[in-house]
């Protein structure tokens, strides 16, 4: 079995989030109804600080360890989405306490909720087992279905959360069932295993290579001479030639399931509901955080489990699966965000949008034959999609909690020149939506669409559809500027139409100030994280195909428990 | 499987599975839609067993645990939202909650 020393330091980040997060809902009880919660929003946010410096300090760098006998991996992969996770948790909570003041909902729960949800993206990321990360995805989106209703007395956002439960729940439902399929055809929920068992039985059993013995016939002989019939055998085991079905309708729906979590096009009916109604800060969670950790778990999952060998594209069509959904995000997102009048529904569209960017480096990855380092971009273009996001959403909770609601572009008129600061952060988010430099979006769309480009260079049928997919992603991208201009418009060249309450700033501006230095330093000197990005995708544990020991600095140690399959 | 090949388990699983999501497109009522969610998820479950007994493997069970644990969390979490949107409209019915379209 594993080191049980490095167990428990490796479950560190999860814990201390966890911890605060108990602490929080502790030290609300001791609360009179009417004293002000604001300091537990900064405890919180040391609580972030805290998880993101153990998980960076006390776990090695340039190793990949299995832990709790390979349920969870460590790896520079986990811990650089730890840190993404804790940065965008501290944000939120620096900008949601004047928020909720104003609209009564001041309570600790809040912060609680904000540090259980970033401790089950913190899992689900590092999980290596299906059976972690289904149950680190529901710690995330229980507790972000209880935020989207947060301001309990509001109508929009109880209906919203209502709204958002429904379709996470069914999209549980689905990615559950796709699991055991999976497992019926591979009998195993490590993402390891399922990898191995889909790179060789599976694909053998397809081309009929009835020669080769896989585990699933060793199963079905086995359950022969216990006695049961040998006839279910054929159907499901024999040479994996019945597993086939089951695999790919398994994997299927995980994918569909993961389209909802992230709001892909056609999964996507949800987001706009749910982002217009929901609080403002916890949309700005749900849009940059709970995307990005459905991203980089999607990520993972298909890196190490299915794009392995011959099921990771032409056979079984993956590669075409994430081209279709990329495509229709990217094209539906844009236009759609185009002739919204609500700027919370304008962000949502745009945030489909930004999905469908970041499936063409999954497409890009599939079309090289799951060559990961494809995806090094996609770290990249989450880190500034998510800073940008944040900082947009603040900048709506900062002007909502100031008695004006700002959820209309009319709202924003002259907002500009009243607080020219704020107006310039809210530029370079803009800006950095659209993928306009020196922002950091630039520099992540440049990345990723340059990874499509590469991926295509190799030829083999199809490279021509990849150019298709980039040329229409940077088309409507363009498209996509408008409305993000249409804010700016509205900022500056709009006079302002009514008086807004002179009010203190509060935290909220150090969290959009954060956000937008972060945005433009990222813009202007990208090398560091695009440098980190390469590596911890480099380091991704668990894959097939030996990526992992080209780009580490330190060789693999040997985990306890599993053998990870090289 | 005493005797019961596999293909029932599976067939009658997927049948619950397919007749929890038609329910939950078709009926209004978010009470009976939260239900025909459950269903799905024990349409999983049994599924999970039914392989995990033919695999012989101990993985499948573990899961089934989980996913009662999850499932239980997750009706905690929604029956107060429900509670909380009836308290706004008086009303279970999905076509009323409405306030947001487009």
């Amino acid at each position: 079995m594993g080191n049980p020393a490095f167990d428990i330091l490796s479950i560190l980040p999860f814990a201390v989030a966890c911890s605060f997060g108990m602490l929080i809902l502790l030290l609300e009880v001791f609360q009179r109804q009417t004293a002000s919660r604001s300091y537990l929003a900064g405890i919180a946010v040391v609580g972030f600080l805290l998880t993101a410096f153990v998980s960076g300090s006390f776990l090695p760098t340039g190793t990949a360890r299995a832990t709790f006998g390979g349920m969870a991996w460590i790896d520079g992969y986990t811990q650089i989405f730890t840190s993404l996770f804790c940065l965008a948790g501290a944000l939120t909570a620096m900008i949601a306490p004047r928020y909720l003041q104003e609209h009564g909902a001041d309570r600790g729960e809040f912060y609680a909720l904000l540090l259980f949800s970033v401790a089950g993206m913190i899992m689900m990321v590092a999980a290596a087992d299906l059976v972690v990360f289904f149950v680190a995805l529901e710690i995330m989106s229980i507790a972000v279905y209880a935020l989207a209703a947060y301001t309990r007395r509001s109508k929009l956002s109880s209906e919203a959360g209502f709204k958002y439960f429904v379709l996470g729940a069914f999209a549980s439902a689905i990615l559950l069932y796709g699991i055991a399929l999976v497992y019926g055809a591979t009998g195993t929920t490590n993402l390891a295993a399922i990898g191995q068992a889909f790179g060789g039985d599976v694909a053998r059993g397809a081309t009929g290579d009835a020669a080769a013995m896989s585990t699933l016939a060793q199963n079905a002989i086995v359950a022969a001479a216990r006695g049961a019939d040998v006839s279910v055998a054929a159907v499901i085991g024999n040479t994996g030639a019945g597993a086939v079905p089951l695999a790919i309708l398994g994997a299927t729906l995980i994918l569909i399931a993961f389209s909802f979590k992230i709001a892909a096009v056609p999964f996507h009916m949800w987001a706009p509901d749910a982002y217009t109604g929901a609080p403002t800060p916890v949309v700005g969670f749900m849009a940059a955080a709970v995307k990005a950790a459905g991203v980089a778990a999607l990520f993972r999952v298909v890196s190490v489990a299915l794009f392995s060998d011959s099921f990771r594209g032409g056979e079984y069509g993956w590669v075409q699966i994430f081209f279709a959904l990329a495509l229709l995000s990217m094209v539906v997102g844009n236009l759609v965000a185009l002739v919204q009048g609500n700027i919370k529904r304008m962000l949502a569209y745009s945030s489909v949008a930004h999905a469908g960017y970041m499936l063409v480096a999954f497409t890009a990855v599939g079309f090289r034959g799951g060559d990961i380092s494809m995806g090094s971009g996609l770290v990249f273009y989450l880190f500034a999609y998510t800073i940008a996001t944040i900082g947009a959403f603040g900048v709506l909770s900062w002007l909502g909690s100031r008695g004006m609601p700002c959820d209309n572009f009319e709202d924003l008129d002259g907002v500009g020149y009243r607080y020219p600061w704020i107006g310039l952060a809210m530029s370079i988010f803009m800006l950095s939506a659209a993928g306009i430099p020196p922002a950091a979006g630039f520099i992540g769309k440049f990345l990723v669409f340059k990874s499509a480009v590469a991926a295509s260079a190799a030829g083999g049928p199809g490279s021509g559809l990849l150019i298709f997919l980039v040329v229409t992603g940077i088309l409507v991208s363009v498209a996509g500027v408008y409305y993000y201009l249409r804010v700016i418009v509205h900022l500056y060249m709009k006079k302002a139409t009514r008086e807004v309450p002179e009010m203190p700033y509060g935290a909220a501006r150090w969290a959009i100030v954060i956000c937008a230095v972060l945005t433009l330093a990222l813009g202007v000197l990208p090398g560091k994280l695009v440098n980190s990005s390469e590596q911890a995708v480099g380091q991704m544990a668990g894959r097939a195909d030996g990526v992992y020991q080209q780009s580490a600095e330190a060789p693999l140690p040997t985990p306890g428990g599993i053998r990870l399959i090289r | 499987m005493f005797g019961i090949p596999i293909g029932w388990y599976l067939t009658l699983s997927a049948a619950l599975f397919v007749l929890g999501a038609i329910g939950l497109v078709l009926r209004r009522n978010a009470i009976v839609m939260f239900m025909c969610i459950e269903i799905m998820l024990n349409a999983v479950n049994l599924t999970f067993i039914a392989f995990a007994r033919y695999h012989n493997d101990l993985g499948g069970h573990l899961f089934v645990f989980m996913v009662i644990a999850v499932a239980a969390a997750e009706a905690g979490i929604g029956l107060a939202l429900i509670v909380n949107v009836y308290r706004h409209r008086r009303s279970l019915n999905v076509d009323d909650i409405n306030l947001m379209q487009g």
